[in-house]
């Protein structure tokens, strides 16, 4: 990649180190001006994008990570995919031809022909797509994600190209979740045998449009075009992918012209909002990911419900998103995000000192309690963790604020770790997210207690609507369970729902980058701009 | 000289063994679990106790103490918890653009720090020498970090003269985008050169053979760059040979605001997702390297300084 002409620099040396002193001393508080910059362009045919880390595994049954999925998207081929450039959720037949639903249990496909397979392995049939998404349902894989598939029984080949996916029950997420996601992804068995049953960072074969050339780990991932893939060929000849880690350093790499697209990060949404560099474009999405004040119910200061409630009710939402997000983002209802089933409109309880102040005096705390809030630190962590110190000093509760490395943090609430987790009071956490309810109540179930259910929280009702709703294909049926297991999570006293994390795409505007609804790029369907 | 070298030798095995010692003991006194990040948040407890068992994380501490030494002995320095591949790969691929940067920032902070030491000593108490002591501490006391983002937002984004992220491929790329992250890391320590090395040269400039050097009328130039500099440079090297530890600890930052690849990154992302065998790995080869560094910075004292050669001897 070469860089464009740059924007011409008349400008004085008096003038120069003026603008210079004035971008570092903005830089330093986080607030570096935009829209003064020259931008590069993705030229050469070559797309080179950041990713927030690097893989570290491409197996579709053990992949780890949000950036292996990324990856996996432009180099395998899942049975459907979902569009990019929406306002909501759609997918559309990818590795299938055409399905169709037989009846609850039962889903009839076609593989697109000459869907062709990497390394000579042939072309994708219905037997692959069998060994494929059994291989994910077998106990005996280990595979963390069995649970997409869970509800299968098996798969029947009935040609060549065609099958009939047989499922134990009705599995909602089947469709939002499981065929286009990376359990979808189909791959042959003679290539996982090859590999020993199972890989993790070198594919035996590719099935999507572009194949690994070369990965140096922690510089760059190079993916080049997959001579075996038969559809519309991408528009790009490589794709590079650059893991850095910090958003900063990538908005600075996408400034100085080394990236044609980055992710921004939160803290920045709003100063691109106001204005992308000279050259560049900007987009904020909605993300999934959701942000949550955890109240640890088995702590022994916190189990009477009252106090939680109190706390609760103390917390300004809008303050605490504010601070964190400086005004990129907006409240929450719960944990599952505008425009999936589920997703609340109200929550059940607003801010009101009065009836917090009432609660602690009827519990006996009327002078209020020290109380500890942990959390991983970030500064949009110790952000909202400062507003809502604040917002509990109010109520006479006296909030010290423990912040640790990214490790620590997540072992504070895992009770196999040892007893740190009963010292555990409040927390800040937030969890990704897939575009369908389950992958967002699926940790908060009574068997998640003290694994990734931090607050203790156990409700039969609620482990049951979570089984339940999975198995539930009427939209508006789903809809009111996911509700009322939100409206359950709340009444509990655990959760404070803050809101979902904003997303923000930086791109070159000679780019077109494809991105899903939650902000999410799709790289193989990246196009140049026209003209 | 070569029993000094073997007795040097020798405590530098012990180091490394108390150094590898002490990391086991702090890595597996802090909380946090290599199997999460492996397996990924829907791993089922079961899987998360077998991956735990499979690479050893279930014995005692000093149990896998003993195996990572009885391992190292066989070369093998294990594998990476997360991607399985072999620790000692991933760390040769990421040693040489470190090696580069540090080699980079000792040439950075040696060639202006020694020419401004020198010119600040040769022309003690005058404008010259103020306006060097000035630089110097002036760079001294700036924070990396920020000199780090000034050199990015002016010569990447707004000049556009450098890269601000990657570490390139071939010999001109590479050295283009090592520019900058030398400089960040580099910069402080032309402060601390160029003031020992003036101090050092006054000093040295007092001593009898300056003085006799002075009554047989050799030249001032020959005086300072054959007899003066050859001794004062000695407390420099040694300091440079420390500077090189901190160098490589520095590194970490170099490496994540420039988006480069390298051990310190390795070390940074290794803790973070308490990959043991790839902090334990890492910290063992820069260890290393950072002992033979000060040993290297002693020989060629040795070698430059008579009196030295002299003591060994005898």
């Amino acid at each position: 990649m070469t860089k464009t002409d740059t924007m011409a620099h008349g400008m004085n040396r008096r003038a120069f180190l003026g603008r210079g002193a004035t971008l570092g001393a903005l830089a330093g508080f986080g607030a570096l001006p935009s829209g003064v910059l020259a931008q590069t362009s993705a030229e050469n045919g070559i797309l080179t994008a950041r990713i927030y880390a690097d893989i570290s595994n491409l197996d579709p049954a053990f992949w780890t990570s949000a950036v292996d999925a990324l990856v996996m998207r432009s180099i395998y081929a899942p049975a459907l995919e979902h569009e990019t450039g929406t306002e909501e959720f759609r997918t559309r037949p990818h590795a299938f031809e055409s399905y169709e639903v037989l009846d609850d249990t039962r889903i009839a496909f076609n593989i697109r022909p000459d869907m062709g397979y990497s390394d000579g392995y042939g072309t994708m049939t219905a037997k692959d797509a069998k060994f494929s998404f059994e291989r994910i349902a077998d106990p005996e894989l280990d595979s963390p994600y069995i649970d997409d598939w869970a509800a299968l029984d098996h798969v029947e080949v009935t040609g060549e190209l065609s099958g009939i996916i047989h499922l134990k029950k009705p599995f909602a997420p089947l469709f939002t979740t499981t065929l286009p996601g990376i359990s979808g992804v189909i791959l042959p068995q003679a290539a996982i045998e090859a590999a020993g049953g199972r890989f993790s960072t070198q594919p035996p074969c590719f099935s999507g449009p572009y194949r690994i050339r070369e990965w140096t780990p922690k510089t760059r991932l190079t993916l080049e075009r997959n001579p075996a893939w038969t559809l519309d060929a991408p528009e790009f000849d490589e794709i590079h992918l650059v893991p850095i880690e910090d958003p900063k350093t990538a908005e600075l790499g996408f400034e100085a012209g080394d990236l044609d697209f980055t992710e921004t990060g939160v803290s920045s949404i709003m100063r691109y909002k106001d204005g992308a560099p000279q050259g560049a474009d900007f987009k904020r999405f909605e993300g999934l990911n959701y942000y949550w004040l955890g109240i640890n119910e088995d702590n022994w200061q916190l189990e009477d419900q009252r106090l939680r409630r109190a706390i609760q009710l103390a917390v300004d939402r809008q303050a605490v998103v504010d601070a964190a997000y400086l005004g990129g983002a907006t409240p929450a209802a719960g944990i599952v995000a505008p425009g999936l089933p589920g997703a609340r409109d109200v929550n059940l309880y607003e801010r009101d000192l009065d009836q917090a102040r009432t609660l602690l005096e009827e519990a006996g705390h009327g002078g209020g309690f020290p109380i500890t809030i942990s959390i991983q630190q970030t500064a949009e962590n110790l952000a909202a963790a400062q507003v809502i110190q604040a917002n509990l000093a109010e109520i006479g509760i006296q909030v010290q604020i423990n912040q640790y490395e990214s490790g620590t943090f997540w072992s504070l609430g895992v009770r196999s770790e040892g007893e740190q987790w009963r010292d555990l009071q409040l927390f800040l956490m937030r969890f990704s997210m897939q575009p369908d309810p389950s992958w967002a109540t699926m940790w908060f179930t009574p068997e998640q207690v003290g694994i990734w259910n931090w607050q203790g929280f156990d409700n039969a009702e609620f482990g049951k609507l979570h089984v339940d709703a999975q198995s539930e294909l009427d939209s508006a049926r789903r809809d009111e369970m996911y509700v009322r297991m939100q409206d359950l999570m709340e009444e509990s006293g655990d959760f404070v729902f803050l809101n979902f994390t904003p997303v923000g795409a930086l791109y070159s505007q000679d780019i077109v980058p494809a991105l899903r609804p939650d902000g999410e790029p799709v790289y193989y369907e990246f196009t140049r701009a026209k003209g | 000289m070569w029993l000094y070298f073997l007795k040097r030798l020798g405590l530098a095995v012990a180091v490394v063994a108390i150094v590898i010692a002490a990391l086991f003991a702090m890595i597996h006194a802090i909380p946090g679990d290599p199997a999460r990040v492996a397996l990924g948040p829907r791993a089922s407890e079961e899987l998360v106790a077998a991956f735990r068992e499979r690479i050893g994380l279930d014995q005692p501490i000093l149990v896998q103490m003993g195996n990572f030494y009885v391992s190292l002995l066989r070369g093998d320095l294990g594998r990476d918890a997360v991607s399985g591949e072999p620790v000692l790969r991933i760390l040769l691929s990421q040693l040489p653009d470190t090696l580069y940067l540090v080699l980079g920032s000792i040439l950075v902070a040696v060639v202006p720090g020694v020419f401004l030491g020198t010119l600040a000593a040769r022309h003690r108490g005058s404008l010259i020498d103020r306006v060097t002591s000035v630089i110097s501490v002036s760079v001294m006391s700036i924070p990396a970090f920020v000199i780090a983002i000034y050199l990015l937002l002016i010569f990447s984004i707004e000049l556009q003269w450098f890269p601000a992220i990657g570490a390139g491929e071939g010999v001109l790329d590479r050295l283009h985008r090592l520019v900058l992250p030398s400089l960040a890391l580099g910069l402080a320590w032309i402060g601390y050169v160029a003031r020992i090395l003036r101090a050092s040269i006054l000093e040295e400039m007092n001593e009898p053979h300056v003085r006799t050097a002075r009554a047989f009328g050799l030249s001032e130039n020959r005086i300072m760059y054959d007899y003066v500099l050859r001794i004062a440079i000695l407390p420099t090297i040694t300091v440079l040979g420390i500077g090189v530890g901190h160098m490589l600890s520095g590194a970490v930052f170099a490496e994540i605001v420039f988006a480069r690849p390298g051990i310190g990154k390795l070390v940074f992302d290794a803790i973070i997702s308490r990959n043991y065998p790839v902090v334990t790995g890492a910290v063992l080869l820069t260890t290393i390297f950072f002992v033979l560094v000060n040993l290297l910075a002693d020989l060629v004292i040795a070698w430059l300084d008579p009196r030295v050669r002299h003591d060994l001897a005898g």
